[in-house]
């Protein structure tokens, strides 16, 4: 019996042996494949599954816990580790806007090269369409931007679930229900597209059953005249985007969407804030002021360091505070107007000489008081 | 006894169990939508029953599928053929009789080639008619909860049978999204008569270079031409069973040999070269691009002495009509003894205007000058036909020089923006009204919402292909349109495809279709080698001066 049971014990013994071998074997080949992937890869990967899950918090502290080691990319990187950061850091501009934070943190990515770069399409040096892009443009409500990056992306990467999803939202928003059901057909031969169409097969089907009852619109789908007057441009390519969202800012201001939607939209509001205050247009203050004002946003920090810069001027001051913008009213943050005073305290100090320029980076770079005053974001 | 019960009592289950998942199951993969664009009635899908649709009797069988919602019971489809001169309730020369045939989700209607052609045949003058009918062999009603007055009736479609062959081949470039830029283009060869196509061009071979604005020479592929953008670009030529590859020396930065016509001759090609801006739309619904041509000039190349002839007279009188107008898509006359082209005033941009004011200013005529082929001069221009509500665009001339077709845009000449209509010109007739130029007549059947543009005749004349977005407002498909000896186009119709359900999953855009009489003489791998292969010079002696007069420095887009 005793032997018996020792046989038992040695059995229990080996399979527990066995049990941790084989977790060895796995974890260790785990480790080896996650170490086999670049920092870039890791990140990215993280970054990507976040946005998909609509967690741009966790996409920004991803990005966040890269750039505290990466800021700085290697000597001589390889075209393929660029692409990545390129791809990195147009997930990280989407993260800042959706949580708020691209009028309050973008200027603290001073050190990361490629984050100076707005919102190009498609991406630098490897010709690549990016979600992150097609997201962000749908984000501020530029459908017409966002379409063709959406299908320039599926012709490169192929069709994800995120796109579908795009693609069919910015087809329902624009109301082409006959399109969309080409797209649904289409998407329906194959299995994985299949299952990512489903969800909108109704929604798409009844959409143009509805329309095809109205007899208001030219082919009973179309909302709008075939030819609108509205129109952008003529725009350079390289500043495209930025000029594009101009356009299209300055155009929901004058005139209100006859559907219902607000606009300008929220994101839109950030974005084009942003495109101001680097571009250093600080004349653009008390309309940026309003918007945020109407919208019933907290006036971010950038714009609220803005104003304090332009409503030095005093009669900048008292225009604003004949239109109603007055500190109380806005409700800027003491904290901020003492920020601007000490960058422009150190920044007098700075011409004197008694400054060194690298102290006022390190103290100020993120603020927009010091670019302002010294930087030289594009 | 025990163990029976158990296995009884699992067998139910399972059955029951069955039951519940298998439908659920099911349930999870939606019916196939029926297409919006025939929502407002047409059981059949293309739409395919419009009262006065003409066919050629050599083309392909129009397959289509069929609503089992508007013609639940329906089968069978009967087609039955009568000749030229059947008599109304006549006996048919011969009848197909095809079964419907459930597949992804449709009833579908597939002809057999053989027999197709044999019906065809003998109704060619005269027409045929296709009734539907179930199971039993009655005819089946047409039911519509929008059409409730057209239910219960029997339901057929006809269609004249046109003795005029159309040009067996046609070529047409695919692109992936609309006309909007993308990586992925591809040029097919497909024959009308049946379902072969083979691919001509791709530009994957050629590291993604777009390429754009097929030509050949009045239906003949053994002449051809095609226009290369991008690193190694450059215009490709196929003639005399070669290609040849040219392109504008350097220094000359604003100008390319894009939108070609061939002379008859075969010895001219008048191209025109414009400068592209995009103009996106700031409203958000907007989501195609307007493009306009501004710079616009006609480059007229001489194929044998490999040189640019100026044009219109002289080079001086060329430089002032460059310097005066906007210029863009030459086409000659079949007689090779003029050249029509759209012309447009230039404009300088006025700040008080906005910028669609602007544009829209951009409104261009059909202009021609007379070629004097011995002495290799042109006349100086005039205008030809003027609209008041739009620009005309793309003018397509049929092979009897009377007729010119032309696309009606709301400003520039660009073909890529929604909208677009097919006017007809009579070039025989002057209109008193408008100073002694050529009428101009909407053409209803033709017409739709959605932009119809790129057309051309065939060989023959009695046919027009084009491009439309009529199905569903974004992708392009070809239509056919018979066009009668008394000027008068006829209802269209869709490029018939093997599978009915085609166009119901086509993501790809159909653009320039262009007819031939014969199979393009090349491959896809000697497309593919001519257009990596080193471009000749063109000699620009004889324009520099002309274009240093002009001062054009412009990036040309195109």
């Amino acid at each position: 019996m005793n032997i018996c049971n020792a046989i038992g014990k040695l059995c229990n013994l080996n399979r527990t042996i066995v049990f941790f071998i084989r977790f060895g074997l796995i974890a260790g080949l785990g480790l080896t494949v996650s170490a086999c992937r670049s920092p870039e890869e890791r990140c990215l990967d993280s970054l990507r599954n976040a946005v998909y899950r609509g967690d741009f918090e966790n996409g920004l502290a991803a990005a966040d816990r890269f750039y505290e080691k990466h800021a700085v990319e290697k000597a001589h990187p390889s075209e393929e580790a660029m692409a990545l950061r390129w791809e990195i850091s147009a997930y990280t501009r989407l993260c800042l806007l959706m949580t708020d934070n691209l009028n309050r943190r973008f200027l603290a990515y001073y050190p990361v090269r490629e984050m100076g770069v707005m919102f190009p399409a498609p991406l630098p040096l490897v010709d690549r369409h990016c979600y992150a892009y097609a997201r962000l443009y749908h984000e501020m409500g530029l459908y017409g931007p966002a379409l063709p990056i959406v299908l320039w992306h599926a012709e490169d990467r192929g069709w994800t679930r995120e796109t579908v999803n795009l693609l069919f939202d910015i087809y329902m928003r624009t109301r082409q229900y006959r399109i969309a059901q080409t797209y649904l057909q289409a998407f329906r031969q194959n299995g994985k597209t299949r299952r990512w169409c489903d969800p909108w097969y109704k929604i798409v089907t009844d959409s143009c059953m509805k329309a095809a009852t109205r007899p208001d619109t030219p082919d009973g789908t179309r909302p709008q005249p075939l030819t609108d007057p509205e129109l952008a441009g003529p725009l350079p390519d390289e500043t495209f985007m930025d000029g594009y969202v101009k356009a299209v800012f300055r155009h929901a201001m004058e005139n209100p969407d006859p559907h219902g939607a607000f606009c300008p939209n929220p994101r839109l509001t950030d974005y084009y804030t942003l495109l101001c205050l680097l571009e250093k247009d600080l004349a653009q203050v008390p309309v940026l002021l309003a918007t945020y004002r109407r919208q019933g946003r907290p006036i971010p920090d950038y714009l609220q360091e803005a104003a304090l810069i332009y409503a030095s001027d005093a009669s900048h001051a008292e225009a604003l505070e004949a239109a109603g913008l007055t500190r109380e009213a806005l409700r800027l943050s003491p904290a901020m107007e003492q920020r601007v005073a000490k960058v422009l305290q150190d920044f007098e100090m700075l011409k004197l000489g008694a400054l060194p320029f690298e102290t006022m980076t390190r103290r100020h770079a993120a603020t927009y008081t010091y670019h302002f005053l010294l930087g030289q974001i594009q | 006894m025990k163990r029976l019960t158990l296995s009884c009592f699992l067998t139910a289950c399972l059955i029951g169990l069955s039951g519940v998942l298998f439908p659920t199951a099911c349930s999870r993969k939606p019916q196939a939508a029926w297409p919006a664009a025939t929502a407002g009635g047409a059981p059949v899908f293309p739409d395919y029953t419009a009262d006065d649709i003409v066919i050629p009797v050599n083309i392909a069988p129009l397959n289509f599928i069929v609503s089992d919602i508007r013609l639940p019971q329906a089968a069978t489809v009967r087609l039955q053929a009568f000749g030229a001169g059947t008599p109304e309730g006549g006996a048919p020369a011969d009848a197909l009789d095809v079964k419907l045939r459930k597949k992804d989700g449709f009833l579908q209607c597939v002809f057999p080639l053989e027999e197709w052609h044999r019906c065809l045949q003998k109704a060619a003058g005269g027409h045929v008619s296709l009734g539907f009918y179930d199971r039993q062999g009655r005819p089946v009603g047409y039911s519509d909860t929008l059409l409730p007055e057209a239910a219960d009736s029997a339901f057929s479609i006809r269609w004249q049978v046109s003795a005029y062959p159309i040009d067996p081949y046609l070529i047409y470039r695919l692109s992936a999204y609309d006309e909007n830029p993308c990586k992925y283009l591809e040029a097919e060869e497909r024959c009308t008569e049946n379902f072969d196509k083979r691919l001509l061009m791709d530009n994957r071979l050629t590291d993604g270079q777009c390429f754009n604005c097929h030509a050949s020479a009045q239906n003949d592929a053994a002449c051809m031409s095609i226009h290369l953008r991008g690193g190694s670009g450059g215009t490709l030529l196929f003639a005399d069973g070669a290609f040849r590859k040219i392109n504008l020396p350097d220094g000359f930065p604003g100008l390319r040999l894009a939108y070609p016509a061939w002379h008859p001759s075969q010895r001219y090609i008048a191209f025109s070269s414009a400068r592209i801006q995009v103009f996106p739309h700031t409203n958000v619904y907007k989501t195609q691009d307007l493009i306009a041509d501004t710079l616009g000039r006609l480059l007229v190349y001489d194929l044998e002495r490999n040189r640019l002839l100026p044009a219109p007279g002289d080079e001086t009188a060329a430089a002032e009509h460059n310097a005066r107008y906007e210029i863009s898509f030459p086409v000659w006359a079949p007689d090779g003894q003029r050249v029509y082209f759209c012309r447009a005033d230039k404009i300088r941009f006025d700040d008080t205007l906005s910028l669609v004011e602007n544009l829209r200013r951009f409104r261009y005529h059909i202009a021609a000058m007379d070629f004097d082929t011995a002495a290799r001069t042109f006349s100086a221009p005039y205008t030809v036909c003027a609209d008041s509500t739009g620009s005309l665009s793309l003018p397509a001339i049929d092979p009897s020089g009377r007729y010119l077709v032309a696309t009606r845009l709301p400003m520039g000449s660009f073909p890529s923006q929604n909208g677009g209509e097919l006017v007809l010109m009579d070039l025989s007739r002057r209109d008193s009204a408008t100073g002694g130029l050529c009428p101009l007549a909407d053409i209803p059947a033709l017409s739709s919402p959605d932009g119809d543009k790129s057309h051309q005749f065939s060989s023959n004349g009695r046919w027009m292909v084009f491009g439309s977005k009529r199905i569903n407002g974004s992708v392009a498909a070809i239509y056919i349109s018979h066009f009668d000896r008394n000027g008068r186009f006829h209802a269209p119709f869709v490029l018939p495809q093997a599978t009915g359900d085609f166009y119901t999953k086509q993501l790809r855009t159909f653009l320039f279709p262009v007819l031939n009489r014969e199979a393009a003489p090349f491959t896809l791998a000697e497309w593919a080698e001519a257009a990596r292969g080193h471009a000749e010079p063109i000699d620009m002696r004889h324009f520099a001066a002309d274009y240093e007069r002009d001062g054009r420095q412009a990036n040309a887009g195109h």
